[in-house]
This record gives structure tokens, sequence and C-alpha cells, in this order.
């Protein structure tokens, strides 16, 4: 769990200023006049430390974290063995680049990745700075590997910033808007979303769409599913109106994954 | 469809790889239909693709299994980690096959900063407290904590249009009542009512109307519970 080393943080929500706090507020401004504007800010304070769930910011007050800085602190802030850890680390050398002279911790992280990683086949690894870096890295790979160089990602996806990154990412704003040329061989396929009939891109002709619409709630209803209403699913794919009726998105789902792929 | 536009409009064999989240993150925790993520891994093996699966944001417990791929058995030639991987220092990983790992000439692969040492003793450190202290376990357990609680919310609030997520990765995708159409403005709405009560949320989303909840997995039980009528608090003063 967390450090109860010192002054443990109590792990209590507890606001003693309006949020921002005076302290926080002259920071924004501070930042505001030194750091570039296309910075967000998910939540307006600054913090000054924080363990286990919660942050205290420089106003004292103690906030609930339910983010964990995007996934990253599964472990919780100031985690213990985390910490110690790389206090040890630092005590002892803080850089070779891992191509000059190696080190152990480098070849420990790669081990516990191919024994935790799904599949027993033997597996090896390798390390980079980010999510983003690392995807450009496995893309290099499986081009060099295949021989071949089409990438296929999905709608909604992300994937990250750098300029092949931004390609794989699905959405323009705020990530990619006015950042291009992007990387060339990158094609986007149609996301299972069974909230949304992504795959469907084209607003519906009501005609059409409630003829289809009704075979196919006759046949599902039937419990029953035939070929022409796996063509009528398809039909409806190309046709749909993008946010169709939860409805008849709860009636499909059953074979949404069919025609998702 | 997705396997048909593949073969039809880019061809298989020209095919390198197929990159996807499990449970895309971004996008607004989207969990694919079930037989999606297998079907997408057996046309990569029949047509000698690399299947790459994007774990950064799914991996290391937070779906309450260690990776995501695990739910189905998806076995991923190539699986990409960060985030939970080192607590904060920055850390990435590519692991997979070790033929296709080991394809690369000498030095093709590498950087000044990858793998620093410092970043590797944090990872050792996350890592043996997810797995010494459950925390896959721990994930299920405050994920079905939160999924409980959002479900009723559901039950309450016609803005809900759906709650979906696997393990500690759970959303709520907002809806403007009686249409599925997407409601960004009550994303923003409840986002500043649990800012102003001192509560981290995220948002997500391509329509951005979704709010996340990705809390660390050792969270106390009854500070998880607090934070959740927090945000049923918000979803109630959003005015529909």
């Amino acid at each position: 769990m967390y450090s109860e080393a010192k002054n443990p943080i109590a792990q209590k929500r507890n606001l003693i200023t309006a949020i921002p706090g005076p302290k926080s507020e002259q920071l924004i401004k501070r930042r505001a006049e030194a750091v570039s504007a296309s910075l967000g800010t998910a939540f307006p304070v600054f913090i000054e430390r924080a363990e286990g769930s919660i942050i205290i910011d420089v106003d004292g007050n103690s906030i609930l974290d339910l983010s964990a800085g995007i996934a990253v602190l599964n472990v919780g802030h100031s985690s213990a063995r985390v910490i110690e850890n790389v206090k040890t680390q630092i005590d002892a050398f803080t850089h070779t680049c891992f191509m000059v002279v190696p080190y152990t911790g480098y070849v420990e992280v790669c081990e516990a990745l191919n024994r935790l990683t799904p599949g027993t086949h033997k597996k090896k690894s390798a390390l980079f700075n980010s999510g983003a870096e690392a995807i450009e890295n496995a893309v290099k790979i499986a081009r060099k590997f295949t021989k071949r160089s089409a990438v296929v990602v999905f709608e909604h996806g992300y994937h990250g910033r750098t300029n092949l990154t931004m390609a794989m990412t699905a959405k323009n704003m705020p990530y990619k808007d006015g950042f291009g040329p992007f990387a060339p061989e990158v094609y986007r396929m149609p996301m299972a979303y069974p909230y949304r009939c992504d795959a469907c891109i084209k607003p519906c002709e009501s005609s059409v769409l409630s003829m289809v619409l009704h075979k196919i709630e006759k046949e599902i209803g039937a419990s029953h599913i035939h070929i022409d209403v796996m063509h009528a699913l398809n039909l409806v794919r190309v046709l749909f109106y993008p946010w169709c009726s939860i409805k008849l998105k709860k009636r499909l789902a059953p074979v949404m994954s069919l025609v998702s792929l | 469809m997705v396997l048909h536009k593949i073969e039809k409009e880019i061809g298989a064999s020209n095919v390198a790889c197929i990159v996807i989240e499990p449970i895309l993150g971004e996008g607004g925790f989207i969990v694919p239909c079930k037989g999606f993520l297998p079907g997408l891994a057996k046309f990569c093996k029949e047509n000698g693709i690399i299947f790459i699966a994007d774990e950064v944001q799914t991996g290391f417990a937070r779906t309450g299994h260690m990776f995501a791929c695990e739910d189905e058995s998806v076995v991923p030639d190539l699986i990409v980690t960060a985030k939970g991987i080192a607590a904060g220092l920055p850390l990435a990983g590519v692991t997979g096959r070790a033929d296709v790992m080991d394809s690369i000439h000498l030095s093709g692969l590498g950087g000044t900063y990858g793998g620093n040492p410092i970043a590797c003793a944090a990872a050792l450190g996350a890592i043996e407290t997810i797995e010494k202290d459950n925390l896959v376990v721990r994930a299920n357990k405050i994920g079905k904590i939160m999924n409980d609680a959002l479900l009723q919310m559901a039950k309450k609030y016609s803005i809900i249009g759906e709650v979906r997520g696997r393990g500690a990765m759970q959303a709520i995708e907002l809806i403007k009542p009686g249409s599925d159409e997407p409601n960004s403005d009550a994303q923003l709405a409840i986002i500043k009512y649990c800012i102003s009560k001192g509560v981290l949320i995220l948002s997500a989303g391509t329509y951005a109307n979704v709010i996340r909840l990705l809390p660390p997995l050792i969270i106390d039980e009854d500070l998880l519970k607090d934070g959740l009528s927090v945000l049923d608090e918000a979803i109630a003063s959003v005015k529909n």
C-alpha cells in the first residue's frame, strides 16, 4: 500500500478553501505567463504532495483523485516500494544509456514483462520512454518482420501524439488539428462500439431503414437469425443514422459481434 | 465487415500489423463486443499479420486482469505497455514473440533514455506491489463498487445512456434524454461540480460525452464511495 513513513496523509476528502484556493490562483497566473497555453488542466489546483488516493494542494485542500494520473498510479500516490527503489537507485547512479553500459534493472523489467504478459511462448522486450514511442517501435518491428507497410487501426482509437501515432489516433480535435501531414499507410477500420452503430456513417433514408429494421426486429424477436437478416444488418450498417435508438441497439447486441467482424 | 474491408480496401497481404486497444481509453472506455478481439487475432494469424495490443491504459491490473487481452484469452504477437508500469516515472515497453523481437538488426531499436535506471527501479517496485498486494483482485472489487453505483445512477438519471467498462476502468456515456445524442454540456457540468467538491474525474469520448473513473487500485472503499456519492450529486445537479 502507500507509504506511511512520515506525516501520513489521511485518506479523506477535505476542502478548506474554494477550488482553486488563493495560492493555486497565484500559481495559475504565474503558469499562464511562463507555460505554453496549449497545455490543458483537468483540475485547477497546484499539488504539494500526495499519498494513496489523496492529493494535497498548495492551499491545504485534500482532493480525491479518481484519475490516478490517467491510469498511471495503479499502486497509488507515493507507493512505498516505488519510492524506496527510486531512492536506492538515485544513490547508486542515474544514467548510463542502456546501450552504452547496461544495468540489471532494465533486464529485470524485461523479465517481468515477458513473464506477466499473455501467452506462455518465448518472449522478449525492449524499453522506451512513453506509450507513443513504444507504439512507434512496435510498428517498426512489425513492418521489418513482415516486410509489409500497412497499419490497421480503429475508429475512436488513441495511440499518441507523435507523427505516426497521430496518424493512428482517430480524433482530430485536440490531438491532430492543423498538425498534418500525417504518416502514410495507416488505415482506419470501424470499431465494434456496441452502444453506437459506428460502422454506419450516413444518415438513414427513413423509409428504407424502417423496412429493414422491421424485418430485423421480427427475426431477432423470434431469436432465429437467417442469412437474409445478416444481409439486412449489413445494409443497416451502411444506411444507419449514427445515433440510432438505444432500444434497437439492445435488441441488435447479440448479433453485433458477428457483423462487426 | 472489418475483415472484409481490410481484405478489399488494403489487401491482407499488405498489412504489417493491426493495432488496437483491448478497451478503448480516450475513445470513451469502449468495450468491443465479445468475439471481436479473438476474431481479429485469428485473422492476423491466418494472414501473417502482427497483432499488436495497445495496453498502455488497460495494462497492469487496471481491468481486473493483469492485461485486458486475458479476458478473452487473446495472445497478441506484441503488447505495448506504459502508464501503470512505473507509477509515474517515464517508461514504456514492447513485449512479444522472441522471433519477432529478435528480427531487428543490431542497434535498430533504442534511444538515449529508454529504460532509464530510475524508471526501471520504479517499475520493479510497482510490479512487485501489484503482484504482492493482489491488485488484480482489488481492481475487480473496486470495479464492482463503481459499476453497481453507476448502474444505480443510470436508473435515476435519464442523461446516462450507458454504463460500461471492466474492472477498475468504468465510465458513463452521457446523452440528451430521450435520444442517443451525445451530451457534452452535461459532461462539462458534472466535471465542474466534482471539481468544486474536491473530486478529480476525467473526461473521454470522441463526442466529449463520457466520464471515466480510474481510481488508484489501492483506494479505500469508503473513500471511493464518497467520490461516487459526489458524482451522483453532480449528475443530479445537471439540468436536463
